[in-house]
């Protein structure tokens, strides 16, 4: 489902208020699914365990950049203005049949953002393991 | 400020694979004005991952004349480069970028610098134990 870039921050936010563990999956140029570096064409493909530490500015303003910025456990970041993506909400529910079940085990809900310049980034909420 | 061949800079990430050495990789999109950060004009995305080169590989390519990737790990992820179509350049005494945040743990010796043809960069910086 595509979101606002009001509701793609409204969501992170709240990540950042539960201090969500996220695993950010990303590549470039995104094209349909995930491939990893081993798909043709791909220039690079990263993954890093984050969690949301801000989520810069309120969105009043249609020039608004909508910057959020991530941190993880060993010195890694990652920072995206988001003002002008194309932004998707997920939810394992729907992940294909073969995929469905590791989906729901593993994840509560997902957030893709495509760059006009062919990136994405996909963030994974991922379930807390009790 | 040197610009390197891919042959060269494979040469130079191999010796950091070889005696794991601590790296800092920063990457952003886009690189025309150098490193800033996405709340500065035309920076959509940053990222940094503090790790080793835990892969290097160069093999004969089908579109390419050859194939150069470069895996980086950390206990918080991963980043895999195809460089093949890149231009690289070394700074032999560089600095870390001034909006980083300060590190005691390491300072910083040399960068290579993996410039895309589509205005996505990589700085790889050598790491020192103080």
């Amino acid at each position: 489902m595509v979101i606002s870039l009001e509701d793609a921050l409204a969501i992170l936010r709240k990540w950042k208020d539960e201090s969500t563990s996220i695993l950010v999956v990303a590549e470039s140029p995104f094209r349909q699914t995930l491939r990893g570096i081993e798909g043709t064409g791909v220039r690079w493909a990263m993954g890093q365990r984050v969690r949301v530490s801000q989520v810069l500015p309120s969105v009043e303003e249609r020039t608004s950049k909508g910057i959020i910025e991530f941190e993880g456990h060993a010195g890694n970041f990652l920072s995206l203005a988001i003002g002008h993506c194309r932004i998707v909400y997920g939810d394992p529910r729907e992940a294909s049949p073969e995929n469905r079940a590791e989906a729901e085990a593993t994840t509560v809900s997902a957030l893709s953002i495509f760059f006009p310049d062919e990136e994405g980034f996909h963030f994974y909420e991922l379930r807390e393991i009790t | 400020m040197l610009l390197l061949s891919l042959e060269d800079a494979l040469t130079i990430l191999n010796k950091w694979k070889d005696e794991s050495v601590p790296v800092l990789v920063l990457g952003q999109n886009s690189f025309r004005q150098g490193l800033r950060t996405v709340q500065e004009r035309g920076v959509d995305w940053n990222t940094g991952l503090r790790g080793t080169v835990s892969q290097v590989s160069v093999c004969q390519g089908t579109i390419s004349s050859k194939a150069g990737r470069v895996v980086f790990e950390s206990p918080a992820g991963n980043l895999s480069l195809s460089i093949d179509s890149c231009v690289f350049s070394y700074d032999a005494a560089c600095e870390r970028p001034p909006f980083l945040k300060s590190d005691e743990q390491f300072k910083v010796l040399s960068c290579l610098f993996i410039f895309f043809p589509t205005n996505e960069a990589f700085v790889v910086y050598e790491l020192k134990e103080r």
